[in-house]
């Protein structure tokens, strides 16, 4: 009883306080009441009923929508944004993801949604001019339950304006990677998923010596592990080949690490946006890994290249371009490659209307054509159709009637952030002698890189 | 409706059709006065030509904490700022969601006059025809003279805690308080440029500013005051304003010779109160009653942003103050004036690499443009990739002729008195800029002291192309004939602003009027008659009223004095239509409505 009296006359005392604040002394004269409106000696427009009832119809139509947007959240927003700003929340927030001087370090949550795959979720922290000027740290991480982690740490080092020399570690595992079979006649009914365990340690000395062109030698050692995997209704690739859909593939169920050494080089004509994208890209690399494990010595041979003609129709990003490549994987000794060292199709590898390693092979070709455009500022759309397959060694067996077609369109941030924001819708079809029926669909949205 | 008197027995079949047709012709005719031609007569009163918002008024007084005086009393509403981060989301996103949602049309603004015009009020004055556009906006008593002044003598006060531009507030004896802006090195001397002469051109055309000035002083005469902070938006951290960050501003801001040429914005006289919205009203102002996107003032305002590319016309660059009556700046009564602060961004905005092209012709977030260009594939031909600005004059950005299209011009984000702009209200604002001559449009561009006179002559040279582009498309849809009044007691003037402004060749201006009693329409052809129309090839035009009325008889507001005119000029599509009373011979006509229909 003596809690409530006091918890009562706590309250009054507040509720008095706040009153003698609001309160001021009276001068003895009221304010003057809001005015009606003035009467400006227009006559009023004679009325058009059959307008405004008209205009009821939608109004009453889309009334749920505007009774929510309104007032479920316009008007909330409003009150809390407006409340959020004077108290400086704006600052702190911004601060909680970036801090230091200058704001050169910061973490921020990162995402990617792959239909198809379990999507992720993590952060990505990042530390420019760590220790020294020119010193760059970044920690990538993203994870979702319970199997699927991955972790990625890169120092990056400018040794001058063109010149990087980057160290990067990786550790991804996942267990609802996909496995349709080898060579060009897989069948999407075939889908399957596999473990991989991977880590990647490697060292990068890259060389920007002309606009986008680059000169990159990469050493390091990966290794990896691969089992039964497992995503909504998907087989386990190892049932899937009980099952008589394709041979289990060279590597399953064991582990590698390989010493790999690659080298990329990339000559690109085009300058920098906002400069016109016309011009043209040549690449080739060429990676050799060694098995350090396996007895005999064994190893793959990777490499292939492309070539790419870009011509911006009027000089403001709306690009077209035509592109070809071809890649191969050849066996270094008597053993076979592991299928994960193998040419792959699909993804954020040419392809993109599917699903990343949809494709996988000895030796794959490609030819596209795309075209870009802006949309918005710093926002552009993307619209790409491809014809390829992979192939068995050197493209053999290649044939006409044995390609695919692949095609997306999506939509994506141009030079706003770091890695660009995408949303992609693609497709993929059978092979042409299959009856080229599209039979596949990806949907990707991603605000990172991805692993 | 007339009524019908019986009929006699046997009265001829044809007697009875006759009386019939005569009964439905009376009927037909009151409908057609009544009704037609679109409203009620005009009232026999003077038109309002002060709104009520000039008058004080009392507001409820409150303890509001100020200067440290926690037990300080307040006569007057309450300071407010505008949302840095939810204004423009509001605008761009919420905002066309809920209107389109809720199918808001809008209609005529409601602060119109009987004449067309707008009431002087605490938003604009009715200057009479731009006048003293050669002088500045500032009152002698503001202006700085850095010769006069010793070194140390201007103290920095304050650092610039909102907004881009670079700058600090400055106190100078005898003078008065001051916000000091600089130019940016990629631009130098339009961003000063644009703040003092588009402050000239609003004030001109009646609307309030601050004192707006170009000072060319010694870095000498400053003196930073310690423990001042700075910041350019809610989402920065204050940094400290310090020699340092001092300098900075000097070295980024343009010169002659050893002096820095900087623009001063006079601290505005009363009870400063904050932005106000382009949105609502203000409530606890008593008299702000009219919502501000439905002010014909703030919608023709669109007009003028246009011409001078300020795509900056937001809330944040307005300002309310509290004018009280008496010696207590918060005291009551009073009343609140509102102010257009602000134009730096004008002639030429510069919002970096991506967004630069696209301003003037597209919102930052343009929903329409977006969806057209994602499902168009891009195909469409955009404004913004056509190249705006001259070559040769990239200080100017994006600020050109070649490319202005006023009905299509958009500031950065919606604006909602501009996006609610109706014809009328462009006409109104049209009839205003057209008052500014072709020798004030020089002044005005001598007025941005530049240093390089190509430059001054480049600007002068856009300023009146984009004017008369303004020009032409507003003055040639409705009426453009302005100042209309009675002489003599039965002749209608005017001034056909089109023609004074040589819209079109001369020989395109044909003026013809017509006149019917009553509210009827002049295109009833049964009761329309001609007018003799006298044009003086300057744009003066008059007509001579018909007599229709006696001295005695009538009431004065009787439909039996009410006299409807149509004049054309022969080049706008619509006519301007009159209302008069004639009250007889002896007292003449009274002008009591002016309308502009489209043609």
């Amino acid at each position: 009883m003596r809690i409530l009296t006091a918890l009562l006359a706590v309250a009054a005392l507040a509720v008095a306080s706040r009153a003698y604040a609001d309160a001021a002394p009276s001068s003895g004269v009221d304010a003057t009441p809001r005015r009606a409106p003035l009467d400006y000696g227009r006559p009023a427009p004679p009325p058009n009923h059959a307008r405004a009832a008209a205009l009821w119809v939608p109004r009453l139509l889309l009334s749920p929508l505007y009774l929510t947007t309104e007032y479920l959240l316009r008007a909330p927003l409003s009150v809390s944004l407006t409340a959020a700003e004077r108290a400086d929340l704006p600052r702190k927030a911004i601060d909680f993801f970036l801090f230091g001087p200058d704001r050169k370090a910061g973490i921020l949550p990162v995402a990617y949604i792959d239909v198809g795959f379990s999507p992720s979720a993590g952060l990505y922290g990042f530390w420019h001019d760590a220790f020294a000027e020119g010193n760059d740290l970044s920690l990538h991480t993203e994870a979702w339950p319970s199997d699927w982690y991955a972790l990625s740490v890169e120092e990056s080092l400018r040794l001058d304006a063109s010149k990087t020399l980057q160290f990067h570690f990786a550790g991804v595992h996942r267990p609802d990677r996909v496995f349709y079979g080898i060579g060009p006649e897989t069948l999407q009914s075939s889908q399957s998923r596999y473990t991989e365990a991977l880590t990647d340690e490697d060292v990068t000395l890259d060389w920007k010596y002309f606009r986008g062109s680059h000169l990159a030698m990469t050493a390091g050692v990966k290794s990896e592990s691969l089992g039964p995997g497992y995503h909504g209704n998907d087989p386990s690739v190892e049932r899937e080949a009980m099952a008589g859909a394709f041979p289990l593939p060279y590597g399953l169920g064991g582990r590698y690490t390989a010493q790999t050494n690659r080298i990329e080089a990339t000559f690109d004509s085009r300058r920098p946006a906002p400069a016109p994208g016309t011009g043209v890209r040549l690449d080739a690399r060429v990676e050799q890994g060694s098995n350090m494990l396996g007895s005999p010595a064994s190893g793959w041979l990777r490499y292939g290249g492309g070539a790419a003609g870009f011509l911006d129709l009027d000089g403001h990003g709306h690009v077209l371009s035509l592109a070809a490549s071809a890649m191969f994987a050849d066996p270094l000794g008597s053993e076979p490659i592991p299928f994960t060292e193998l040419v792959s199709l699909g993804g954020d590898s040419p392809m993109r209307g599917y699903l990343p390693r949809r494709l996988i092979g000895r030796s794959a070709v490609v030819a596209s054509a795309s075209y870009a455009w802006p949309i918005a500022p710093g926002v552009g759309g993307t619209l790409e159709a491809a014809l390829g397959n992979v192939f068995d060694e050197h493209l053999e067996g290649f044939q006409p009637d044995l390609l695919r077609f692949a095609g997306d369109v999506g939509i994506t941030t141009v030079g706003l952030t770091e890695s660009p924001i995408a949303l992609t819708v693609g497709v993929g079809s059978e092979t042409f002698a299959q009856g080229g029926q599209l039979d596949s669909v990806r949907v990707a949205l991603s605000f990172n890189r991805g692993f | 409706m007339p009524r019908l008197p019986r009929p006699t027995p046997r009265e001829p079949r044809v007697a009875r059709l006759a009386r019939l047709r005569a009964a439905l012709v009376g009927a037909a005719g009151l409908f057609h006065v009544a009704c037609a031609p679109g409203h009620a007569p005009f009232p026999l009163r003077a038109p309002v030509l002060r709104d009520q918002d000039l008058d004080a008024v009392r507001v409820a007084c409150v303890r509001r904490p100020d200067h440290g005086d926690l037990r300080h009393v307040s006569c007057a509403p309450a300071p407010s700022d505008v949302p840095q981060i939810w204004t423009p989301l509001d605008h761009m996103v919420f905002r066309p969601i809920s209107d389109t949602f809720s199918v808001r049309v809008s209609g005529e603004a409601a602060n119109v006059n009987s004449l067309d015009e707008v009431p002087d009020s605490a938003w604009f004055t009715n200057r009479g025809a731009a006048t003293g556009i050669a002088t500045s906006t500032c009152d002698p008593s503001r202006i700085l003279d850095p010769t006069r002044s010793a070194d140390g003598t201007w103290v920095i006060d304050r650092g610039k805690t909102t907004g881009a531009t670079p700058g600090f507030r400055v106190t100078v004896p005898k003078r008065g308080k001051y916000m000091f802006k600089a130019d940016t090195p990629d631009q130098p001397e339009v961003p000063t440029a644009a703040s003092v002469v588009g402050a000239a051109i609003y004030r001109a055309a009646g609307f309030n500013t601050a004192c707006e000035q170009i000072v060319y002083f010694p870095p000498s005469l400053l003196k930073l005051s310690p423990g001042l902070r700075y910041r350019h938006s809610v989402a920065e951290d204050p940094k400290p304003f310090d020699e340092r960050a001092l300098q900075h501003v000097l070295d980024g801001a343009a010169r002659r010779g050893p002096l820095v040429r900087m623009h001063a914005s006079a601290w505005i006289p009363g009870y400063l109160l904050g932005p106000f919205r382009y949105d609502g009203t203000r409530s606890d102002d008593p008299s702000d009653v009219i919502p501000h996107e439905d002010r014909r003032d703030l919608r023709g305002a669109r007009l003028i942003a246009a011409w001078i590319d300020h795509v900056d016309a937001r809330d944040a660059n307005s300002m309310d103050a509290w004018v009280a009556e008496g010696a207590v700046p918060d005291g009551s009564p009073g009343h609140v004036v509102h102010y257009y602060l602000d134009t730096s961004d004008a002639f030429g905005p510069d919002f970096g690499p991506i967004l630069t092209p696209r301003m003037g012709f597209s919102y930052t977030l343009d929903w329409s443009d977006m969806a057209e260009d994602l499902l168009t594939l891009g195909v469409l031909r955009r404004p913004w990739f056509a190249g705006a600005g001259d070559p040769g004059f990239s200080v100017f950005r994006g600020f050109d002729v070649h490319s202005f299209v006023p009905s299509e011009w958009k500031m950065q984000y919606e604006n909602p008195a501009f996006s609610r702009m109706t014809e009328r209200d462009g006409a109104w604002m049209a009839r205003i800029l057209a008052r500014f001559s072709r020798e004030q449009v020089r002044a005005l561009a001598q007025m941005a002291e530049l240093t390089d006179p190509k430059n001054t002559e480049h600007l002068e040279t856009v300023l009146e192309g984009r004017l008369e582009r303004i020009l032409a498309r507003y003055l040639t849809r409705l009426a453009p004939i302005g100042e209309l009044h009675v002489e003599a007691r039965d002749r209608l003037c005017g001034l056909d602003l089109a023609q004074m402004r040589a819209v079109r060749e001369p020989a395109s201006f044909r003026f013809t009027a017509r006149w019917s009693p009553g509210a009827a329409s002049p295109d009833d052809g049964r009761r329309a008659r001609g007018l003799r129309v006298e044009a003086s090839g300057a744009g003066r035009v008059c007509v001579d009223l018909p007599r229709v009325a006696p001295d005695a008889g009538p009431r004065d507001d009787s439909p039996q004095r009410y006299v409807t005119v149509h004049v054309d000029d022969g080049v706008a599509q619509g006519p301007l239509v009159a209302y008069l009373y004639d009250l007889g011979p002896a007292r003449g006509y009274v002008l009591a409505g002016i309308d502009r229909p489209e043609g």
